[in-house]
């Protein structure tokens, strides 16, 4: 049944997503060509007009991201909080795979939509006198890392993953956290589940606050050693317990409190 | 006797209202049932409670002798008072999807009733007409073979020929050995059809009898007896 959600869900999001990531593409080449053209020096007319070029390019990556947080909440909302419910809720399948679904899909458009960002850089980037300054960075940058300890480097990268991969899972999932809460209400519920999104985002960031400044020792980290040791394996600790809670409280609120 | 679905003691409070009080009711196989009251008494509530739309505030639901879950998502084919499939996708499309969640969907017999209609299948949802999409619903629910089916409100909001047609389409299509239950307000036009009715007011089921009773003993059709008791 999963596999099947997975295909309606993919072939749903991808009539945003498809055209979306078309567009950024072109914005991408129409900038690239623009560059072509003004050509790179440092007058200030040209100056001027790279800024600005790469001021929207950066608007556009943002929006990029904005996106694919904005379709995927509204995907979730659409799905299980409307009219569309009635057929969601009535399909033979477990609330688990629902939420996997969405979850899954979510994931995947981050990952296209971050290739596609990272392909956009090599292409704005390449045959320009700033390709050869990225490359020199990078370059210094991996010399440097190369000079750390390899058990400094190794949990550094492993806790690196983890905790994007582990945030790549916890992010929607709070979503759809948010959204079940405002769910709840017989009226109003995007406002609603918007409201839930900010309050809830605002109190974990007030809980982040007080727990740094009960052990302020986490946030003075100075070296690589004190951030692989305690500011990354927090960030796992946080994203787990926010998994964790999101899921199961969404689940038991789609299971057991559903008012359409 | 086996009943396919039993209610105990449902009730369901909405913010302070009570929509449904201590509903008790017991469903056997192979029947049509009107389920019958004016707006506002618990007809939809009841519908949306045995599809799990709505959480019982006290109560519970038997289907087949089971709690409610994915076993009855299987064998409830549910017709809502709304439109509620996805309207960018294609007729074929809702068919195919139709097919690939339900075991007992009878996509032929879906497609064949679409022809019977002459309604392109190529056609999105949100390019039908209200009545069309209301069809097109229909066809879906009753293309499956369900041992329940629930249809709320199938022919308010359409004109009296797509009325016969809906009619003619549940009684010719559903499964002969599984109930059927009909919420509407519209009486006269579905009670040649129905076997049973229930009375439902103010979230109480006030008559359960069969329709030849009614006309047996108090010499009346469904509709007169209808008018009479919720008379405002």
């Amino acid at each position: 049944m999963l596999g099947k959600l997975l295909k309606y869900e993919l072939k749903a999001t991808a009539r945003y997503f498809v055209p979306l990531l078309a567009t950024f593409g072109g914005i991408t080449l129409l900038f690239k060509l623009f560059m072509m053209m003004i050509g790179f020096g440092n007058d200030p007319l040209r100056m001027t007009l790279s800024i600005f070029i790469v001021t929207i390019y950066v608007v556009a990556v943002i929006a990029l991201y904005l996106m694919c947080f904005i379709i995927s909440f509204y995907r979730f909302y659409k799905n299980f909080y409307t009219d569309e419910g009635y057929l969601s809720f009535t399909l033979p399948v477990s609330i688990n795979l629902q939420i996997l679904n969405k979850l899954l899909i979510s994931i995947f458009w981050f990952v296209i939509s971050s290739v596609a960002f990272m392909f956009s850089i090599f292409i704005f980037l390449a045959g320009t006198p700033y390709w050869t300054d990225f490359c020199h960075v990078l370059s210094l940058s991996f010399q440097e890392f190369n000079k750390i300890d390899p058990g400094i480097r190794f949990l550094f990268i492993t806790e690196t993953l983890s905790s994007l991969i582990l945030s790549a899972i916890s992010s929607p999932l709070f979503v759809y956290l948010c959204i079940t809460i405002g769910g709840l209400l017989p009226n109003h519920r995007l406002a609603a589940s918007i409201g839930t999104y900010f309050l809830a985002t605002a109190a974990l960031s007030l809980v982040t606050n007080i727990f740094s400044s009960i052990f302020p020792n986490f946030m003075n980290f100075t070296g690589l050693e004190k951030f692989c040791y305690y500011l990354l394996p927090m960030m796992i600790i946080g994203s787990i317990i926010e998994i964790i809670v999101s899921f199961f409280l969404t689940r038991y609120l789609m299971e057991r409190k559903t008012n359409l | 006797m086996n009943y396919i679905l039993e209610c105990n003691n449902l009730s369901k409070v909405y913010s302070g209202f009570l929509a449904l009080d201590r509903l008790n009711l017991k469903i056997p196989s192979g029947r049509i049932i009107g389920l019958l009251g004016p707006n506002g008494s618990g007809k939809s509530t009841l519908i949306k409670l045995i599809n799990g739309l709505l959480t019982a505030t006290e109560g519970d639901i038997l289907f087949d002798s089971q709690p409610l879950g994915i076993h009855s998502r299987e064998h409830i084919s549910y017709l809502p008072d709304r439109m509620y499939l996805p309207e960018w996708m294609k007729i074929h499309e809702v068919f195919t999807y139709f097919d690939d969640f339900y075991k007992d969907f009878n996509k032929e017999k879906a497609l064949y009733m679409l022809k019977d209609l002459g309604i392109d299948e190529n056609k999105r949802l949100k390019t039908l007409s209200k009545g069309t999409k209301e069809k097109v619903q229909l066809i879906l629910v009753m293309s499956r073979n369900a041992k329940l089916y629930l249809l709320d409100e199938p022919i308010a909001g359409v004109d009296p020929a797509a009325r016969d047609y809906i009619l003619k389409t549940i009684i010719s299509n559903y499964n002969p050995d599984a109930s059927l239950i009909i919420s509407t307000h519209l009486i006269s036009d579905i009670e040649t059809v129905l076997d049973d009715v229930l009375f439902l007011q103010n979230g109480k089921i006030t008559l359960s009898a069969t329709v030849d009773q009614i006309r047996e003993e108090k010499q009346k059709s469904v509709d007169q007896l209808f008018r009479e008791v919720f008379k405002c």
